[in-house]
């Protein structure tokens, strides 16, 4: 047995394509943990000052809608001082710019992706779904993870806005590839406003801060580090707050109200003053809750929205107070991520109005009526891994890809009240469950009331470690395919991810309005057409009204336990209580 | 004819009759090609539960391979033959570059499907075993077949190299 040289050779070159090629991608990723800037290397916590993502302006508007573009781009940005980082981001930007709509006043919001062929370390071809979370959107406005943009392609996403005043947010939701996407920056608010919250005399104006936070790893050249851990999860050893570095807010001497966004990939953050003062919840995920609720400590997962109000008047003019994180299990923390941000107290009050805390904010949030009773059936829905696969029920997205879209979890009809046993057996993750179109009112977590700051209208729900957490939901308005998933997005695209269907024979979310081409010419070097103005007549926005009640038994659940029988849905009516409903 | 000329390509190089003749005793190269590939064999087989529940196709790929190369093994020790050692080296070929395009432009169908995977220890040292049983499987041809199947090693080695540094394999 003896080859010859030349033949070792050709064998060589060969065997070097096979493993060298594969190894690259891997290799890369180690070559950049390894070359990590050292923690004696970044900005020292509150040397960066505190900023907000801009507002988006709508590009146009007409009698009943507001219309916004939005590129999704690969940008140079200066998140560490002196160092330059490849984002991506909405318009280019890490945060995106904030939109603000007002309730029942449509929008339509034109996403271009405008992206590289390949991810910059990554190498895969970055297509996107946008999704509006907390937005009772049409199934092919939901961001559909299969429904996807291409570089080269645009998608018009029509967004009914009937949901009540509350901070949602927009990010990318592409099968596969959430999390790197996400980690690049692909993260926004969307603020609702309506009349009653304008009532309030909560802060308002200024004194309403959005604040995003999210962790990173970066090299010692400020290029961002993607280690997902063996398809398990990503810590970052840098705490970004509104994409800036442990920065600092200098405030005034009243009451701010901060709309706490957590977008990190996989990390949870238990907030806290230092100071030992509580933080005043006074909105969740899905709007105001009807009481405002008082915390030590906040236990934080990714994608829950939490607005607390923090009263500066209480400290002297010169006193910083941090927003420390506690952390919580199953975190890997750093030395670098034990603190948020911080406030720097500079002055007195300059505007004394809307500075209160009401003893009440929306007592008649729908969602927080719902009562077991009204339940016709509960479902068991597991979140485990399973052979290195993390799964719902043992089912993933790839079975729902494979069926060609058409398994679903659950069949909840369309007004159906059900109550959803979301279980996590493990002792070793969390998992944040999101359920999309609908919002939910926790009912309880191993058999014992929800945290006070949980008393409000969610759409994520924590589930921690070898818990079962209990929630309950009117499913509505739309009929269709929705997506419910783990909000570790590491989790979700290796493939924590199922759907269920709401009624029967809704609109199909990959076909009905697919993303479109931008022209031809418009990629190459020639002249750069853009896509159809917005609001173009031949592509008018419908937005249907919530269907009549189902006769639909909708008793179609796989994997759930059924109590409350398989009724029909109709005695419910037009789905009020649901998202949206409420006028 | 084009099958005369690959039996002529195929044939037996120096000492023919020996080499694969009936009578002969297990030589060193085959066993080591049959070890080669019964060692490929045993990881397909091992990760072809977690392919499954991805996907029934990939289950049924790693069902196909793992056969072939388990088969593969007691056929070079019984009945070896230029053939079989032609559709060794043809069926290991793809199966490494299908691999390489998996971890660099992702699966080309499928759930994943342009979603490259990750590399890991256990997949580079099964790609590394096939390409070594190529190796083994060239020096039992005769001169031409030895000569061809080095030019289609090189020529997939430069496909793969060219398709990279051209940036079509990311």
């Amino acid at each position: 047995m003896e080859l010859k040289r030349r033949e070792l050779l050709k064998l060589g070159l060969f065997g070097s394509a096979a493993l060298m090629l594969p190894a690259e991608r891997v290799a890369r990723t180690r070559l950049a943990i390894a070359n990590r800037i050292p923690a004696s290397r970044l900005p020292r916590p509150f040397t960066v000052p505190f900023g907000v993502p801009p507002m988006l302006q709508p590009v146009r508007k007409d009698a009943t809608t507001d219309y916004y573009e939005l590129t999704q781009a690969q940008a140079s940005a200066e998140i560490l001082p002196g160092l330059r980082t490849d984002i991506w981001g909405y318009n280019g930007i890490a945060p995106g710019p904030t939109i603000r709509a007002r309730r029942d006043r449509p929008t339509v919001v034109r996403q271009i992706n405008r992206l590289p062929d390949v991810h910059p370390t990554l190498r895969y071809t970055p297509y996107t779904s946008t999704h509006l979370h907390g937005s009772p959107s049409l199934p092919q406005y939901d961001g559909y993870a299969s429904d996807i943009t291409s570089p080269g392609q645009f998608k018009d996403y029509r967004y009914p806005n009937t949901h009540e005043a509350s901070t949602l947010w927009y990010h990318d939701h592409a099968v596969h590839i959430t999390a790197p996407n996400a980690y690049m920056g692909f993260a926004a608010f969307y603020v609702i406003e309506d009349e009653l919250e304008d009532a309030l005399p909560i802060p308002h104006g200024r004194y309403d801060v959005p604040v995003v936070v999210r962790d990173a790893l970066f090299t010692k050249s400020g290029q961002l580090i993607f280690d997902d851990r063996g398809e398990s999860s990503l810590f970052g050893d840098v705490i970004l707050v509104n994409g800036r570095p442990w920065p600092a807010m200098p405030v005034e001497r009243r009451k701010y109200r901060f709309r706490l966004l957590n977008a990190s990939v996989s990390r949870s953050y238990r907030w806290a003053l230092s100071t030992g003062e509580p933080l005043t919840v006074i909105a969740t995920d899905g709007g105001l809750m009807p009481f405002p609720q008082q915390t030590a400590t906040l236990r934080h997962g990714m994608a829950e929205r939490y607005s607390i109000v923090i009263d500066f008047a209480k400290y002297r003019i010169g006193q910083r107070v941090v927003l420390r994180n506690l952390s919580l299990p199953d975190n890997v923390d750093f030395d670098t991520t034990g603190v948020g941000m911080a406030f720097d107290v500079v002055s007195d009050a300059t505007d004394t109005s809307d500075n209160e805390v009401p003893a009440e904010l929306n007592p008649d949030n729908p969602v927080m009526q719902l009562q077991p009773s009204m339940a016709r059936r509960t479902r068991l829905l597991e979140f485990e891994r399973q052979g290195g696969e993390w799964t719902v029920n043992r089912l993933t997205w790839e079975n729902v890809i494979n069926s060609g879209f058409r398994d679903v979890i659950a069949h909840p009809g369309v007004g159906d009240v059900e109550i959803w046993q979301l279980r996590n057996k493990s002792g070793g993750w969390f998992h944040p469950v999101h359920i999309h179109l609908v919002d939910f009112k926790i009912l309880d977590r191993n058999g014992k009331p929800p945290f006070a700051y949980e008393l409000g209208p969610k759409d994520t729900a924590y589930v921690g470690e070898n818990e079962t957490v209990r929630v309950i939901a009117r499913f509505g308005p739309h009929r269709g395919r929705y997506m419910m998933h783990c909000h570790n997005i590491v989790h979700e695209d290796h493939d924590m991810m199922v759907q269920f269907e709401v009624g029967a024979d809704g609109p199909d979310p990959i076909r009905t309005d697919p993303a479109r081409d931008i022209s031809a010419e418009a990629l190459g070097d020639g002249p750069s057409p853009d896509p159809p103005p917005l609001g173009d007549p031949t592509a008018p926005i419908e937005i249907p009204e919530p269907p009549p009640p189902s006769g639909s038994s909708g008793s179609g659940s796989s994997g759930g336990v059924s109590s409350g029988g398989s009724g029909s849905s109709g005695s419910s009516g037009s789905g009020s209580g649901s998202r949206g409903s409420r006028s | 004819m084009a099958g005369v000329m690959l039996r002529r390509a195929l044939g037996p190089g120096p000492g023919p009759a020996a080499r694969f003749g009936r009578a002969m005793p297990w030589p060193t190269d085959r066993t080591i090609a049959a070890a080669l590939s019964l060692g490929a064999a045993w990881v397909h087989f091992a990760y072809l539960g977690s392919h499954l529940r991805q996907w029934w196709a990939y289950g049924a790929f790693f069902l196909a391979v793992g056969a072939g190369q388990g088969l593969f093994a007691p056929l070079m020790l019984r009945r070896p033959g230029p053939w079989l050692v032609a559709t060794g080296i043809a069926g290991n070929l793809a199966i490494v570059a299908l691999y390489v395009l998996t971890r660099t432009a992702g699966p080309p169908i499928g759930p994943h499907a342009h979603v490259p995977e990750p590399a890991g220890a256990v997949d580079l040292v099964t790609t590394a075993t096939e390409v070594l049983l190529i190796g083994v499987l060239m020096t039992m041809l005769g001169a031409r077949a030895r000569r061809l199947t080095g030019d289609l090693v090189l020529g997939f080695a430069v496909l793969l190299w060219a398709l990279r540094l051209t940036g079509h394999l990311p």
